[in-house]
């Protein structure tokens, strides 16, 4: 029993992860699109998605990775 | 992993409430699953009510029965009414009855959070249909909310953003719900290459309403600042530029499409193996497929703006890139097709909306293809060949699909088996019906009837009238499907666990109707 309880928190916390990445990424886009309306040059657009896409995954990979 | 719950977790849950408590307070997959699919139809009707107030206008020429500014508020709502309020929560109740069941879960990874999710959605549903009644009315911007009419309209529109923004919320929340239950909780053994193609469809759709929902919310909440804090995001007159709305809102608008079409792809390629009583062909291919459909399809967006006066390396990218799509969902009818290729095929109610739903989808996309390629598409911009074309892929592509999953699960949901005679009715009376609608649509925009117009010239009234007749059959139509579902879950024939006998999948193991919890112990997939 003690075993399934680990194991179901364990569950519960890695579902709390996922959650909380993709909601971090939807607000990225979010601020992304504003940001880059507000300032002008699109450039500025372009880093906030590019940041959104690839960097946040690559930091959560590199986040986990260094949890291990 | 999905992990078992103990006795102790059950019993925690075997006081759930009865009565209005139960739905108010439900977590369980399965009644919040019930939640969304009832009112997603209640608001399908509501927006079947607008269309049908719109095709009574366009009966014959002239103006009859409504006045222009309220024919436009009723375009712009019935868009946002069927996209918002009925599709898209019609799926997320489909994923919620049978994701879970489908990867041997014991309910989604954040059941309250399903809870909140479900019930953002009356508010926002009272905001956009009590918009009508506020001075100058609701938004008749169209559901594209273009400005600069949305930024100069009445608090209508106000009540229009703030809607997005709430159905938005509930559109991330439940999407965040799903992949982390796909996730997270899948039974031991279930790879995702052994997934059902029904929750791939969804882990694909949930993804991209992850990356566009937020862009919408960013182009509406432009709209509100500009509308009353003095900024000029979208205002040319300030500096704006209101077709950069345009490039924002498509970035959302067309994988908005996809969003609707990929889980009724999945839900078909459930249906037609069931029934063709073979294994899905190509299943690796299918799943690829999809993801280039998710892909490609952010790449797309401004062939729904070649009129703007964009430079010809743009109009070729996007030309190019549309036509592209064509492939993967090439795959998917080739796939299909295979699928039932000397089957031992049966043609109860669910598998005739699949295979409808082949033949009006293809017509569909087959008409996409051809707007697809610019200087046909600047030709016929705003015509009544668009209203056909997108008619066809949402209403006879998401539409049928989700009568043929509704169908195929009914008696998995309810217990009951439905009425096979009237379910065949149904789907005749909706395939004539809504060929009736729509097929002449094609004729009217390719002779250049503009959209959106409340009256027209003396040319075009034959082919409204046999529209109209036509919608408002299909309507009719839809209320003998509400009489064919109370009646299935009023009683009828006691449905087995597993009804169809070509079908496969865990829902299949569990009893018709599935307990209130479900997989307590994950099932072993081999």
């Amino acid at each position: 029993m003690t075993e399934v309880n680990a194991t179901r928190v364990a569950q519960r916390a890695a579902s709390r992860r996922t959650a909380l990445v993709l909601a971090l990424v939807a607000l990225g886009f979010f601020g992304a699109i504003l940001v880059a309306q507000f300032y002008g040059p699109s450039m500025i657009g372009f880093a906030a998605l590019g940041v959104a896409v690839i960097g946040f995954p690559l930091a959560a990979a590199v986040g986990r990775r260094r949890a291990r | 992993m999905s992990t078992p719950l103990t006795l102790a977790d059950d019993a925690e849950h075997m006081d759930h409430p009865t009565g209005l408590l139960r739905w108010l307070t439900a977590t369980n997959h399965k009644d919040i699953g019930t939640l969304y699919l009832f009112f997603s139809f209640t608001m399908f009707l509501v927006g079947g009510t607008m269309a049908l107030i719109i095709r009574a206008e366009l009966f014959q020429p002239g103006l009859q029965i409504v006045q222009p500014e309220l024919f436009n508020e009723l375009t712009s709502l019935h868009g946002l009414i069927m996209l918002f309020g009925a599709f898209m929560p019609a799926f997320v109740g489909f994923a919620n009855w049978q994701i879970p069941m489908m990867i041997g879960a014991p309910d989604m990874a954040f059941p309250r959070l399903n809870n909140f999710s479900f019930w953002l959605l009356p508010p926002a549903a009272m905001l956009l249909v009590s918009s009508f009644f506020v001075p100058g009315g609701a938004t008749a911007a169209g559901w594209t909310l273009y400005p600069p009419l949305s930024v100069q309209m009445g608090p209508g529109m106000d009540m229009a953003i703030f809607a997005i923004h709430i159905l938005g919320v509930s559109s991330i929340i439940g999407s965040i719900n799903i992949i982390t239950t796909i996730l997270n909780m899948r039974a031991p053994g279930m790879t995702l290459m052994k997934m059902p193609m029904f929750v791939w469809g969804w882990l694909v759709t949930a993804y991209m309403l992850i990356l566009v929902m937020p862009v919408l919310a960013g182009a509406v909440t432009m709209l509100l600042t500009d509308r009353h804090f003095g900024t000029h995001f979208f205002n040319a007159a300030g500096g704006g530029d209101p077709v950069m709305f345009q490039h924002i809102f498509w970035f959302f608008g067309h994988p908005e499409v996809y969003i609707l079409i990929l889980p009724g792809f999945g839900i078909i390629s459930e249906v037609i193996p069931a029934f063709a009583r073979k294994p899905l062909f190509g299943y690796r291919s299918m799943v690829f497929a999809m993801c280039a459909i998710g892909l490609i399809s952010c790449l797309v967006w401004a062939h729904h703006m070649f009129t703007v006066g964009m430079p010809v390396a743009g109009q070729l990218w996007f030309m190019y890139a549309s036509l592209l799509v064509a492939v993967p969902t090439g795959v998917k009818v080739f796939n299909w097709t295979a699928t039932m290729w000397k089957g031992s095929l049966s043609f109860e109610t669910p598998m005739l909306f699949a295979v409808g739903f082949i033949f009006v989808f293809v017509m569909g996309g087959v008409t996409g293809v051809i707007l697809a390629i610019a200087p046909v598409d600047i030709q016929m911009q705003d015509t009544y060949y668009v209203v056909a074309h997108f008619h066809y892929v949402m209403v006879a592509g998401s539409l049928f699909a989700m009568f043929a999953g509704a169908y195929y699960w009914l008696p998995k949901w309810t217990g009951h088996m439905y009425d096979e005679t009237l379910g065949r009715w149904h789907f005749w009376l909706s395939m004539i019906f809504f060929n009736l609608t729509f097929f002449v649509m094609h004729f009217l925009g390719l002779a250049g009837m503009p959209r959106r117009i409340p009256d027209y010239p003396l040319q075009f009234a034959d082919f409204n009238m046999i529209a109209s007749i036509g919608a408002f059959g299909f309507g009719l139509t839809q209320l003998l499907f509400l009489y064919i579902v109370i009646k299935c879950i009023r009683g009828g024939e006691k449905a087995p666990a597993k009804v169809w006998d070509g079908a496969t999948g865990l829902e299949w193991t569990l009893p018709s109707p599935p307990p209130h919890h479900t997989f307590e112990t994950p099932p072993v997939i081999a």
